[in-house]
Protein backbone atom coordinates (compact mmCIF):
# COMPACT_ATOMS: atom_id res chain seq x y z
CA UNK A 1 0.00 0.00 0.00
CA UNK A 2 1.33 3.43 -0.88
CA UNK A 3 2.05 6.05 1.76
CA UNK A 4 -0.80 8.29 0.57
CA UNK A 5 -3.34 5.48 0.46
CA UNK A 6 -2.71 4.28 3.98
CA UNK A 7 -2.91 7.87 5.20
CA UNK A 8 -6.39 8.09 3.68
CA UNK A 9 -7.37 4.80 5.31
CA UNK A 10 -6.10 6.01 8.69
CA UNK A 11 -7.97 9.27 8.32
CA UNK A 12 -11.13 7.40 7.42
CA UNK A 13 -10.74 5.16 10.49
CA UNK A 14 -10.44 8.26 12.68
CA UNK A 15 -13.55 9.82 11.12
CA UNK A 16 -15.52 6.57 11.45
CA UNK A 17 -14.68 6.13 15.13
CA UNK A 18 -15.34 9.78 15.91
CA UNK A 19 -18.75 9.67 14.25
CA UNK A 20 -19.70 6.42 15.95
CA UNK A 21 -18.83 7.88 19.34
CA UNK A 22 -20.59 11.14 18.51
CA UNK A 23 -23.79 9.30 17.55
CA UNK A 24 -23.65 7.13 20.68
CA UNK A 25 -23.01 10.02 23.08
CA UNK A 26 -25.38 12.53 21.45
CA UNK A 27 -28.24 10.02 21.50
CA UNK A 28 -27.75 9.57 25.25
CA UNK A 29 -27.65 13.28 26.14
CA UNK A 30 -31.09 14.20 24.83
CA UNK A 31 -29.68 14.99 21.39
CA UNK A 32 -26.92 17.36 22.49
CA UNK A 33 -24.83 17.10 19.31
CA UNK A 34 -22.91 20.31 20.04
CA UNK A 35 -22.05 19.09 23.53
CA UNK A 36 -20.83 15.76 22.20
CA UNK A 37 -18.79 17.56 19.51
CA UNK A 38 -17.23 19.77 22.18
CA UNK A 39 -16.36 16.76 24.30
CA UNK A 40 -14.93 14.68 21.45
CA UNK A 41 -13.63 17.32 19.03
CA UNK A 42 -10.13 17.78 20.37
CA UNK A 43 -9.59 14.05 20.76
CA UNK A 44 -10.64 13.68 17.12
CA UNK A 45 -8.16 16.33 15.98
CA UNK A 46 -5.46 14.64 18.04
CA UNK A 47 -6.27 11.35 16.30
CA UNK A 48 -5.97 12.99 12.87
CA UNK A 49 -2.57 14.33 13.89
CA UNK A 50 -1.12 11.32 15.70
CA UNK A 51 -2.55 8.18 14.08
CA UNK A 52 -0.83 8.64 10.67
CA UNK A 53 2.50 8.38 12.47
CA UNK A 54 1.57 5.85 15.16
CA UNK A 55 -0.96 3.78 13.19
CA UNK A 56 -4.62 3.26 14.07
CA UNK A 57 -4.87 2.03 17.68
CA UNK A 58 -6.17 -1.50 18.29
CA UNK A 59 -9.23 0.04 20.01
CA UNK A 60 -9.73 3.42 18.31
CA UNK A 61 -12.81 4.37 20.28
CA UNK A 62 -11.11 3.60 23.59
CA UNK A 63 -8.27 5.88 22.51
CA UNK A 64 -10.67 8.72 21.63
CA UNK A 65 -12.63 8.31 24.85
CA UNK A 66 -9.51 8.32 27.02
CA UNK A 67 -8.22 11.43 25.29
CA UNK A 68 -11.62 13.13 25.54
CA UNK A 69 -12.13 12.09 29.17
CA UNK A 70 -9.39 14.38 30.44
CA UNK A 71 -10.91 17.38 28.71
CA UNK A 72 -14.37 16.57 29.99
CA UNK A 73 -13.20 16.42 33.59
CA UNK A 74 -11.38 19.75 33.19
CA UNK A 75 -14.41 21.44 31.63
CA UNK A 76 -16.70 20.28 34.39
CA UNK A 77 -14.37 21.48 37.11
CA UNK A 78 -14.20 24.91 35.51
CA UNK A 79 -17.91 25.37 35.00
CA UNK A 80 -19.89 26.87 37.86
CA UNK A 81 -23.38 26.04 36.66
CA UNK A 82 -24.51 22.45 36.22
CA UNK A 83 -27.01 22.29 33.44
CA UNK A 84 -28.93 19.16 32.63
CA UNK A 85 -26.62 18.57 29.69
CA UNK A 86 -23.58 18.58 31.94
CA UNK A 87 -25.21 15.92 34.05
CA UNK A 88 -25.99 13.77 31.03
CA UNK A 89 -22.60 13.98 29.32
CA UNK A 90 -20.53 12.19 31.96
CA UNK A 91 -23.21 9.50 32.14
CA UNK A 92 -23.17 9.06 28.36
CA UNK A 93 -19.38 8.94 28.42
CA UNK A 94 -19.41 6.34 31.16
CA UNK A 95 -21.88 4.28 29.12
CA UNK A 96 -19.60 4.51 26.09
CA UNK A 97 -16.57 3.53 28.15
CA UNK A 98 -18.45 0.58 29.62
CA UNK A 99 -19.47 -0.69 26.19
CA UNK A 100 -15.99 -0.22 24.75
CA UNK A 101 -14.48 -2.01 27.74
CA UNK A 102 -16.85 -4.94 27.29
CA UNK A 103 -17.11 -5.15 23.49
CA UNK A 104 -14.05 -3.28 22.22
CA UNK A 105 -16.17 -0.76 20.32
CA UNK A 106 -19.47 1.11 20.45
CA UNK A 107 -22.38 -0.16 18.36
CA UNK A 108 -22.63 1.77 15.10
CA UNK A 109 -25.48 4.25 15.63
CA UNK A 110 -24.60 6.50 12.73
CA UNK A 111 -27.85 5.54 11.00
CA UNK A 112 -29.82 7.28 13.77
CA UNK A 113 -27.58 10.33 13.35
CA UNK A 114 -28.17 10.36 9.58
CA UNK A 115 -31.92 10.31 10.12
CA UNK A 116 -31.63 13.14 12.65
CA UNK A 117 -29.64 15.30 10.23
CA UNK A 118 -32.30 14.77 7.56
CA UNK A 119 -35.33 15.07 9.87
CA UNK A 120 -38.19 17.12 8.34
CA UNK A 121 -38.01 19.51 11.31
CA UNK A 122 -34.45 20.48 10.35
CA UNK A 123 -33.99 23.36 7.90
CA UNK A 124 -33.38 21.71 4.49
CA UNK A 125 -30.39 24.00 3.91
CA UNK A 126 -28.78 22.64 7.07
CA UNK A 127 -29.23 18.91 6.44
CA UNK A 128 -26.30 18.26 4.12
CA UNK A 129 -23.86 20.48 6.06
CA UNK A 130 -24.91 18.78 9.32
CA UNK A 131 -24.30 15.33 7.85
CA UNK A 132 -20.88 16.31 6.57
CA UNK A 133 -19.88 17.80 9.90
CA UNK A 134 -21.22 15.13 12.23
CA UNK A 135 -21.08 11.89 10.25
CA UNK A 136 -17.84 12.56 8.40
CA UNK A 137 -16.18 15.07 10.73
CA UNK A 138 -15.55 17.46 7.82
CA UNK A 139 -14.38 20.81 9.09
CA UNK A 140 -16.82 23.70 8.92
CA UNK A 141 -14.64 25.97 6.77
CA UNK A 142 -14.46 23.38 4.03
CA UNK A 143 -18.24 22.92 4.14
CA UNK A 144 -18.93 26.66 3.94
CA UNK A 145 -16.63 27.12 0.96
CA UNK A 146 -18.20 24.18 -0.89
CA UNK A 147 -21.63 25.73 -0.36
CA UNK A 148 -20.37 29.17 -1.32
CA UNK A 149 -21.48 30.69 1.98
CA UNK A 150 -19.45 32.66 4.47
CA UNK A 151 -18.07 30.64 7.39
CA UNK A 152 -20.13 32.86 9.72
CA UNK A 153 -23.46 32.14 8.05
CA UNK A 154 -22.75 28.41 7.73
CA UNK A 155 -21.73 28.32 11.37
CA UNK A 156 -24.99 30.04 12.35
CA UNK A 157 -26.98 27.55 10.28
CA UNK A 158 -25.26 24.60 11.95
CA UNK A 159 -25.67 26.02 15.45
CA UNK A 160 -29.36 26.65 14.86
CA UNK A 161 -29.86 23.10 13.58
CA UNK A 162 -28.08 21.52 16.54
CA UNK A 163 -30.06 23.70 18.95
CA UNK A 164 -33.25 22.57 17.24
CA UNK A 165 -32.28 18.89 17.62
CA UNK A 166 -31.79 19.29 21.35
CA UNK A 167 -34.53 21.79 22.16
CA UNK A 168 -37.25 20.15 20.10
CA UNK A 169 -36.31 16.63 21.14
CA UNK A 170 -35.65 15.15 17.71
CA UNK A 171 -35.11 11.46 18.44
CA UNK A 172 -32.12 9.41 17.29
CA UNK A 173 -34.29 6.59 16.10
CA UNK A 174 -34.84 4.77 12.87
CA UNK A 175 -38.26 5.85 11.49
CA UNK A 176 -41.33 3.65 11.49
CA UNK A 177 -42.51 1.64 8.49
CA UNK A 178 -45.10 4.23 7.39
CA UNK A 179 -42.66 7.10 7.37
CA UNK A 180 -39.80 5.08 5.95
CA UNK A 181 -39.94 6.00 2.22
CA UNK A 182 -40.25 9.70 2.96
CA UNK A 183 -37.60 9.80 5.69
CA UNK A 184 -35.10 7.71 3.72
CA UNK A 185 -35.86 10.04 0.81
CA UNK A 186 -34.70 13.03 2.87
CA UNK A 187 -31.45 11.28 3.76
CA UNK A 188 -30.84 10.38 0.11
CA UNK A 189 -31.65 13.93 -1.03
CA UNK A 190 -29.15 15.35 1.44
CA UNK A 191 -26.39 13.01 0.27
CA UNK A 192 -27.22 13.74 -3.37
CA UNK A 193 -27.04 17.48 -2.59
CA UNK A 194 -23.52 16.95 -1.26
CA UNK A 195 -22.53 15.45 -4.60
CA UNK A 196 -24.10 18.12 -6.76
CA UNK A 197 -22.82 20.99 -4.60
CA UNK A 198 -19.62 22.29 -6.02
CA UNK A 199 -20.09 20.09 -9.10
CA UNK A 200 -19.44 23.05 -11.26
CA UNK A 201 -16.94 24.63 -8.85
CA UNK A 202 -14.78 21.56 -8.90
CA UNK A 203 -14.49 21.48 -12.63
CA UNK A 204 -14.39 24.99 -13.92
CA UNK A 205 -12.26 26.44 -11.14
CA UNK A 206 -9.13 25.10 -9.46
CA UNK A 207 -9.57 21.51 -8.35
CA UNK A 208 -8.49 22.37 -4.83
CA UNK A 209 -11.52 24.54 -4.15
CA UNK A 210 -13.49 21.55 -5.31
CA UNK A 211 -16.78 20.11 -4.31
CA UNK A 212 -17.67 17.30 -2.01
CA UNK A 213 -17.92 14.44 -4.49
CA UNK A 214 -15.72 12.05 -2.52
CA UNK A 215 -17.52 12.87 0.69
CA UNK A 216 -20.89 12.32 -0.98
CA UNK A 217 -19.73 8.97 -2.34
CA UNK A 218 -18.50 8.03 1.09
CA UNK A 219 -21.89 8.90 2.65
CA UNK A 220 -23.68 6.92 -0.08
CA UNK A 221 -21.45 3.91 0.55
CA UNK A 222 -21.95 4.24 4.30
CA UNK A 223 -25.71 4.31 3.85
CA UNK A 224 -25.60 1.11 1.78
CA UNK A 225 -23.46 -0.46 4.50
CA UNK A 226 -25.99 0.60 7.18
CA UNK A 227 -29.08 -0.26 5.06
CA UNK A 228 -27.93 -3.14 2.88
CA UNK A 229 -31.49 -4.08 1.91
CA UNK A 230 -32.75 -0.63 0.95
CA UNK A 231 -32.82 -0.49 -2.86
CA UNK A 232 -32.97 3.30 -3.03
CA UNK A 233 -29.69 3.55 -1.12
CA UNK A 234 -28.16 1.23 -3.72
CA UNK A 235 -29.78 3.33 -6.43
CA UNK A 236 -28.21 6.53 -5.11
CA UNK A 237 -24.79 4.89 -4.86
CA UNK A 238 -25.08 3.58 -8.43
CA UNK A 239 -26.12 7.04 -9.65
CA UNK A 240 -23.19 8.79 -7.97
CA UNK A 241 -20.71 6.17 -9.20
CA UNK A 242 -21.94 6.59 -12.78
CA UNK A 243 -21.60 10.36 -12.54
CA UNK A 244 -18.17 10.08 -10.98
CA UNK A 245 -17.03 7.64 -13.67
CA UNK A 246 -17.55 10.25 -16.37
CA UNK A 247 -16.31 13.25 -14.47
CA UNK A 248 -12.88 13.42 -16.07
CA UNK A 249 -14.36 13.72 -19.54
CA UNK A 250 -16.72 16.56 -18.74
CA UNK A 251 -14.05 19.05 -19.74
CA UNK A 252 -11.52 18.57 -22.52
CA UNK A 253 -7.79 19.26 -22.22
CA UNK A 254 -8.41 22.94 -22.98
CA UNK A 255 -11.03 23.22 -20.23
CA UNK A 256 -13.96 23.31 -22.63
CA UNK A 257 -17.26 21.66 -21.65
CA UNK A 258 -17.99 18.40 -23.48
CA UNK A 259 -21.63 17.27 -23.52
CA UNK A 260 -22.36 13.63 -22.70
CA UNK A 261 -22.96 12.37 -26.26
CA UNK A 262 -19.51 13.67 -27.29
CA UNK A 263 -17.49 12.42 -24.31
CA UNK A 264 -14.59 10.07 -25.05
CA UNK A 265 -15.86 6.83 -23.50
CA UNK A 266 -12.35 5.38 -23.35
CA UNK A 267 -11.56 7.95 -20.69
CA UNK A 268 -14.53 6.98 -18.51
CA UNK A 269 -13.59 5.17 -15.31
CA UNK A 270 -14.72 1.65 -16.12
CA UNK A 271 -13.97 0.30 -12.67
CA UNK A 272 -16.47 2.80 -11.23
CA UNK A 273 -18.99 1.89 -13.91
CA UNK A 274 -18.65 -1.76 -12.95
CA UNK A 275 -19.23 -0.88 -9.29
CA UNK A 276 -22.26 1.21 -10.28
CA UNK A 277 -23.71 -1.67 -12.28
CA UNK A 278 -23.17 -4.11 -9.43
CA UNK A 279 -25.01 -1.79 -7.02
CA UNK A 280 -27.86 -1.28 -9.47
CA UNK A 281 -28.17 -5.01 -10.17
CA UNK A 282 -28.45 -5.63 -6.42
CA UNK A 283 -31.12 -2.94 -6.17
CA UNK A 284 -33.06 -4.49 -9.05
CA UNK A 285 -33.31 -7.80 -7.16
CA UNK A 286 -35.58 -6.11 -4.59
CA UNK A 287 -38.17 -5.40 -7.27
CA UNK A 288 -39.06 -2.11 -5.61
CA UNK A 289 -38.57 0.82 -7.96
CA UNK A 290 -37.80 4.28 -6.69
CA UNK A 291 -36.54 7.62 -7.91
CA UNK A 292 -32.82 7.06 -7.43
CA UNK A 293 -32.87 3.59 -9.00
CA UNK A 294 -34.54 5.09 -12.07
CA UNK A 295 -31.99 7.88 -12.28
CA UNK A 296 -29.19 5.34 -11.95
CA UNK A 297 -30.79 3.12 -14.62
CA UNK A 298 -30.84 6.08 -16.99
CA UNK A 299 -27.14 6.67 -16.37
CA UNK A 300 -26.58 2.96 -16.91
CA UNK A 301 -28.10 3.25 -20.39
CA UNK A 302 -25.83 6.21 -21.16
CA UNK A 303 -22.83 4.22 -19.90
CA UNK A 304 -23.57 1.45 -22.35
CA UNK A 305 -22.43 3.68 -25.18
CA UNK A 306 -18.90 2.71 -24.11
CA UNK A 307 -19.53 -0.83 -25.31
CA UNK A 308 -22.08 -0.52 -28.09
CA UNK A 309 -21.20 2.90 -29.47
CA UNK A 310 -24.88 3.80 -29.35
CA UNK A 311 -27.36 5.33 -26.93
CA UNK A 312 -30.70 3.56 -26.56
CA UNK A 313 -32.94 6.57 -26.41
CA UNK A 314 -36.18 4.56 -26.33
CA UNK A 315 -35.13 2.99 -23.04
CA UNK A 316 -34.10 6.39 -21.72
CA UNK A 317 -37.43 7.93 -22.74
CA UNK A 318 -39.34 5.14 -20.99
CA UNK A 319 -37.24 5.46 -17.84
CA UNK A 320 -37.77 9.23 -17.75
CA UNK A 321 -41.49 8.61 -18.13
CA UNK A 322 -41.31 6.38 -15.05
CA UNK A 323 -39.21 8.94 -13.21
CA UNK A 324 -41.62 11.78 -13.93
CA UNK A 325 -44.43 9.67 -12.52
CA UNK A 326 -42.44 9.14 -9.33
CA UNK A 327 -41.25 12.71 -8.87
CA UNK A 328 -42.60 15.36 -11.26
CA UNK A 329 -39.44 17.47 -10.80
CA UNK A 330 -38.74 20.00 -13.56
CA UNK A 331 -35.32 18.52 -14.34
CA UNK A 332 -36.80 15.09 -15.01
CA UNK A 333 -39.50 16.52 -17.27
CA UNK A 334 -36.92 18.45 -19.28
CA UNK A 335 -34.74 15.38 -19.72
CA UNK A 336 -37.80 13.44 -20.78
CA UNK A 337 -38.52 16.08 -23.41
CA UNK A 338 -34.99 15.69 -24.76
CA UNK A 339 -35.34 11.90 -24.84
CA UNK A 340 -38.62 12.29 -26.74
CA UNK A 341 -36.80 14.53 -29.20
CA UNK A 342 -34.25 11.79 -29.77
CA UNK A 343 -36.87 9.10 -30.30
CA UNK A 344 -39.71 10.98 -32.01
CA UNK A 345 -38.01 14.06 -33.40
CA UNK A 346 -37.34 17.58 -32.09
CA UNK A 347 -40.89 18.89 -32.55
CA UNK A 348 -42.22 16.22 -30.17
CA UNK A 349 -39.55 17.25 -27.69
CA UNK A 350 -40.41 20.92 -28.06
CA UNK A 351 -44.09 20.16 -27.60
CA UNK A 352 -43.24 18.39 -24.33
CA UNK A 353 -41.35 21.50 -23.18
CA UNK A 354 -44.29 23.71 -24.16
CA UNK A 355 -46.60 21.54 -22.07
CA UNK A 356 -44.63 22.28 -18.91
CA UNK A 357 -45.82 24.95 -16.43
CA UNK A 358 -44.21 28.01 -18.02
CA UNK A 359 -44.47 30.21 -14.95
CA UNK A 360 -41.99 28.00 -13.10
CA UNK A 361 -39.46 27.97 -15.91
CA UNK A 362 -38.52 31.62 -16.36
CA UNK A 363 -35.21 31.20 -14.50
CA UNK A 364 -34.61 27.52 -15.15
CA UNK A 365 -31.30 27.19 -16.98
CA UNK A 366 -31.68 23.57 -18.19
CA UNK A 367 -35.07 24.43 -19.67
CA UNK A 368 -33.67 27.25 -21.79
CA UNK A 369 -30.58 25.29 -22.83
CA UNK A 370 -32.71 22.34 -23.94
CA UNK A 371 -35.25 24.57 -25.63
CA UNK A 372 -32.49 26.36 -27.51
CA UNK A 373 -31.03 23.10 -28.72
CA UNK A 374 -34.36 21.82 -30.03
CA UNK A 375 -35.17 25.11 -31.74
CA UNK A 376 -31.78 24.94 -33.47
CA UNK A 377 -32.53 21.39 -34.61
CA UNK A 378 -35.86 22.63 -35.98
CA UNK A 379 -34.00 25.25 -38.01
CA UNK A 380 -35.50 28.20 -36.16
CA UNK A 381 -32.27 30.16 -35.67
CA UNK A 382 -33.64 33.45 -34.35
CA UNK A 383 -35.66 31.77 -31.60
CA UNK A 384 -32.75 29.43 -30.87
CA UNK A 385 -30.37 32.36 -30.41
CA UNK A 386 -32.82 34.07 -28.01
CA UNK A 387 -33.16 30.90 -25.99
CA UNK A 388 -29.37 30.40 -25.91
CA UNK A 389 -28.96 33.96 -24.66
CA UNK A 390 -31.54 33.30 -21.96
CA UNK A 391 -29.73 30.09 -20.93
CA UNK A 392 -26.35 31.81 -20.86
CA UNK A 393 -27.73 34.55 -18.63
CA UNK A 394 -28.73 31.87 -16.14
CA UNK A 395 -25.48 29.88 -16.30
CA UNK A 396 -22.94 30.40 -13.53
CA UNK A 397 -20.44 27.90 -14.90
CA UNK A 398 -17.96 29.58 -17.25
CA UNK A 399 -17.26 26.45 -19.30
CA UNK A 400 -20.95 25.80 -19.93
CA UNK A 401 -21.56 29.43 -20.78
CA UNK A 402 -18.83 29.34 -23.41
CA UNK A 403 -20.19 26.10 -24.77
CA UNK A 404 -23.67 27.61 -25.11
CA UNK A 405 -22.17 30.67 -26.78
CA UNK A 406 -20.52 28.41 -29.33
CA UNK A 407 -23.78 26.57 -29.95
CA UNK A 408 -25.61 29.87 -30.38
CA UNK A 409 -23.20 30.95 -33.10
CA UNK A 410 -23.65 27.55 -34.75
CA UNK A 411 -27.44 27.94 -34.60
CA UNK A 412 -27.24 31.42 -36.03
CA UNK A 413 -25.41 30.10 -39.07
CA UNK A 414 -28.60 28.10 -39.75
CA UNK A 415 -26.79 24.75 -39.71
CA UNK B 1 -16.59 -5.98 -17.40
CA UNK B 2 -19.06 -7.56 -19.84
CA UNK B 3 -21.51 -10.24 -18.90
CA UNK B 4 -24.02 -9.19 -16.28
CA UNK B 5 -22.90 -5.59 -16.22
CA UNK B 6 -24.56 -3.01 -18.37
CA UNK B 7 -27.91 -4.78 -18.30
CA UNK B 8 -29.30 -3.78 -14.90
CA UNK B 9 -31.33 -0.97 -16.43
CA UNK B 10 -33.30 -3.44 -18.51
CA UNK B 11 -35.08 -4.77 -15.42
CA UNK B 12 -36.44 -1.30 -14.68
CA UNK B 13 -37.62 -0.86 -18.27
CA UNK B 14 -39.43 -4.23 -18.12
CA UNK B 15 -41.13 -3.49 -14.81
CA UNK B 16 -42.20 -0.04 -15.88
CA UNK B 17 -43.59 -1.26 -19.21
CA UNK B 18 -45.72 -3.78 -17.34
CA UNK B 19 -46.98 -1.07 -15.02
CA UNK B 20 -47.75 1.28 -17.87
CA UNK B 21 -50.01 -1.35 -19.38
CA UNK B 22 -51.72 -1.88 -16.04
CA UNK B 23 -51.84 1.89 -15.40
CA UNK B 24 -50.78 1.25 -11.85
CA UNK B 25 -48.40 3.50 -10.00
CA UNK B 26 -46.47 1.29 -7.60
CA UNK B 27 -46.68 2.02 -3.89
CA UNK B 28 -43.26 1.63 -2.38
CA UNK B 29 -43.14 -0.96 0.29
CA UNK B 30 -40.59 -1.12 3.00
CA UNK B 31 -37.53 -2.58 1.34
CA UNK B 32 -35.58 -3.30 4.47
CA UNK B 33 -35.38 -6.81 5.83
CA UNK B 34 -34.43 -7.66 9.32
CA UNK B 35 -34.75 -4.09 10.50
CA UNK B 36 -37.13 -3.24 13.24
CA UNK B 37 -38.13 0.32 12.50
CA UNK B 38 -40.04 2.19 15.14
CA UNK B 39 -39.29 -0.50 17.70
CA UNK B 40 -38.14 2.24 19.99
CA UNK B 41 -35.09 0.23 20.88
CA UNK B 42 -33.42 3.55 21.43
CA UNK B 43 -35.96 4.62 24.05
CA UNK B 44 -33.65 3.08 26.63
CA UNK B 45 -30.87 5.42 25.58
CA UNK B 46 -32.32 8.41 27.42
CA UNK B 47 -34.53 6.92 30.14
CA UNK B 48 -36.74 9.20 32.22
CA UNK B 49 -36.39 12.08 29.81
CA UNK B 50 -39.80 13.13 28.66
CA UNK B 51 -40.45 16.37 26.89
CA UNK B 52 -43.33 18.76 27.12
CA UNK B 53 -44.71 20.31 23.98
CA UNK B 54 -47.42 22.86 23.40
CA UNK B 55 -49.60 22.12 20.39
CA UNK B 56 -51.27 25.27 19.09
CA UNK B 57 -54.17 24.57 16.79
CA UNK B 58 -54.87 27.17 14.11
CA UNK B 59 -57.71 27.06 11.64
CA UNK B 60 -58.67 29.17 8.61
CA UNK B 61 -61.56 31.57 9.20
CA UNK B 62 -64.08 29.47 7.23
CA UNK B 63 -63.30 26.47 9.38
CA UNK B 64 -63.56 28.42 12.63
CA UNK B 65 -66.86 29.89 11.47
CA UNK B 66 -68.40 26.42 11.52
CA UNK B 67 -68.65 26.78 15.30
CA UNK B 68 -71.49 29.27 14.80
CA UNK B 69 -73.22 27.47 11.96
CA UNK B 70 -75.96 25.21 13.33
CA UNK B 71 -75.76 22.90 10.29
CA UNK B 72 -71.97 22.54 10.35
CA UNK B 73 -71.27 22.89 14.07
CA UNK B 74 -72.12 19.29 15.09
CA UNK B 75 -69.60 17.80 12.69
CA UNK B 76 -67.01 20.42 13.68
CA UNK B 77 -67.37 19.75 17.40
CA UNK B 78 -67.72 16.04 16.78
CA UNK B 79 -64.29 15.92 15.12
CA UNK B 80 -62.68 17.96 17.88
CA UNK B 81 -64.47 15.95 20.56
CA UNK B 82 -63.08 12.67 19.21
CA UNK B 83 -59.59 14.09 19.09
CA UNK B 84 -59.74 15.55 22.60
CA UNK B 85 -61.05 12.23 23.97
CA UNK B 86 -58.20 10.34 22.32
CA UNK B 87 -55.53 12.71 23.61
CA UNK B 88 -56.92 12.68 27.14
CA UNK B 89 -57.28 8.89 27.13
CA UNK B 90 -53.60 8.53 26.23
CA UNK B 91 -52.55 10.12 29.53
CA UNK B 92 -50.19 12.62 27.90
CA UNK B 93 -52.11 15.82 28.65
CA UNK B 94 -50.57 18.35 31.02
CA UNK B 95 -53.05 21.10 30.22
CA UNK B 96 -55.34 22.25 27.44
CA UNK B 97 -58.26 24.43 26.49
CA UNK B 98 -60.44 25.42 23.60
CA UNK B 99 -60.40 29.17 23.09
CA UNK B 100 -63.20 31.67 22.60
CA UNK B 101 -63.39 33.40 19.22
CA UNK B 102 -60.74 35.92 18.11
CA UNK B 103 -63.20 38.78 18.55
CA UNK B 104 -62.79 38.24 22.28
CA UNK B 105 -59.00 38.44 22.06
CA UNK B 106 -56.83 41.32 23.15
CA UNK B 107 -53.26 41.80 21.98
CA UNK B 108 -50.61 43.58 23.96
CA UNK B 109 -47.29 44.95 22.82
CA UNK B 110 -44.89 47.37 24.40
CA UNK B 111 -43.01 49.66 22.00
CA UNK B 112 -40.87 52.58 23.03
CA UNK B 113 -41.92 52.00 26.61
CA UNK B 114 -45.59 52.41 25.73
CA UNK B 115 -48.24 49.73 25.99
CA UNK B 116 -50.10 49.07 22.73
CA UNK B 117 -53.35 47.25 23.23
CA UNK B 118 -55.15 45.91 20.18
CA UNK B 119 -58.65 44.54 20.03
CA UNK B 120 -58.70 41.10 18.42
CA UNK B 121 -55.70 39.37 16.82
CA UNK B 122 -53.34 41.20 14.46
CA UNK B 123 -54.79 41.39 10.94
CA UNK B 124 -51.72 39.75 9.27
CA UNK B 125 -52.51 36.39 10.80
CA UNK B 126 -54.77 34.51 8.42
CA UNK B 127 -55.36 31.55 10.68
CA UNK B 128 -57.22 31.63 13.95
CA UNK B 129 -55.87 30.05 17.09
CA UNK B 130 -58.63 27.74 18.28
CA UNK B 131 -57.11 25.83 21.17
CA UNK B 132 -54.04 24.18 22.60
CA UNK B 133 -52.77 21.17 24.46
CA UNK B 134 -49.67 20.87 26.58
CA UNK B 135 -48.58 17.24 26.34
CA UNK B 136 -45.78 15.22 27.83
CA UNK B 137 -44.27 12.64 25.45
CA UNK B 138 -40.91 11.07 24.71
CA UNK B 139 -39.77 13.12 21.73
CA UNK B 140 -40.71 15.33 18.79
CA UNK B 141 -41.81 12.46 16.58
CA UNK B 142 -44.42 11.37 19.11
CA UNK B 143 -45.63 14.98 19.46
CA UNK B 144 -45.84 15.21 15.65
CA UNK B 145 -47.95 12.05 15.56
CA UNK B 146 -50.47 13.57 17.97
CA UNK B 147 -50.48 16.91 16.14
CA UNK B 148 -51.16 15.07 12.89
CA UNK B 149 -54.30 13.48 14.33
CA UNK B 150 -55.96 16.83 15.09
CA UNK B 151 -58.65 18.34 12.84
CA UNK B 152 -56.56 21.52 12.60
CA UNK B 153 -53.79 19.56 10.84
CA UNK B 154 -56.20 18.91 7.96
CA UNK B 155 -57.78 22.35 7.62
CA UNK B 156 -55.17 24.70 9.09
CA UNK B 157 -51.90 24.16 10.89
CA UNK B 158 -50.49 23.05 14.20
CA UNK B 159 -47.49 24.65 15.81
CA UNK B 160 -45.46 22.29 17.99
CA UNK B 161 -43.32 24.23 20.39
CA UNK B 162 -41.24 22.67 23.16
CA UNK B 163 -42.03 24.01 26.62
CA UNK B 164 -39.16 25.70 28.42
CA UNK B 165 -37.35 23.34 30.75
CA UNK B 166 -37.08 24.42 34.40
CA UNK B 167 -34.11 26.72 35.04
CA UNK B 168 -30.78 24.99 35.92
CA UNK B 169 -29.99 24.37 39.58
CA UNK B 170 -27.63 26.83 41.09
CA UNK B 171 -24.99 25.38 43.40
CA UNK B 172 -24.99 26.75 46.95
Amino acid sequence: MQEGESHAAIERAARDSYAQLLSFVAARTGGDVAGAEDALGEAFLAALRQWPGEGVPAKPEAWLLATARRRLVDAQRRSAVRTRAMNDLPQAFAAAEAVVHAEGEVPDERLGLLFVCAHPAIDPAARTPLMLQTVLGIEAGRISSAFLTSPASMSQRLVRAKTKIRAAGIPFTVPSRDEWPERVGFVLDAIYAAYTTGWENALSELPSTGGLAHEALWLAQLLVQLLPDEPEALGLLALLLHCQARRATRLDAAGRYVPLPEQDTARWDHALIAQAEAALATAARHRNIGRFQLEAAIQSVHAQRARTGETQWEAIALLYEALVQHTPALGAQICRALALARTCGPSTGLAALDAMPQDLLADHQPYWATRAQLLAELHRPAEARTAYARAMGLTEDRAIREFLAGRAVHAGAGL
Amino acid sequence: MDGIFGHSWQFFVRIFSKQMSKRVLPKRHLGVLGMNPGANEHQSQTPNIHMQYTLLFAEPAEEFAKRDNPDLAPAYWGAWGSYVKAVEASGIVVNGAGLQPPSTATMLRIRDGKRQIHDGPYPESKEILGGFFVIEVANLDVALEWAAKSPAAQSGSVEIRPVLPPPPNQPD
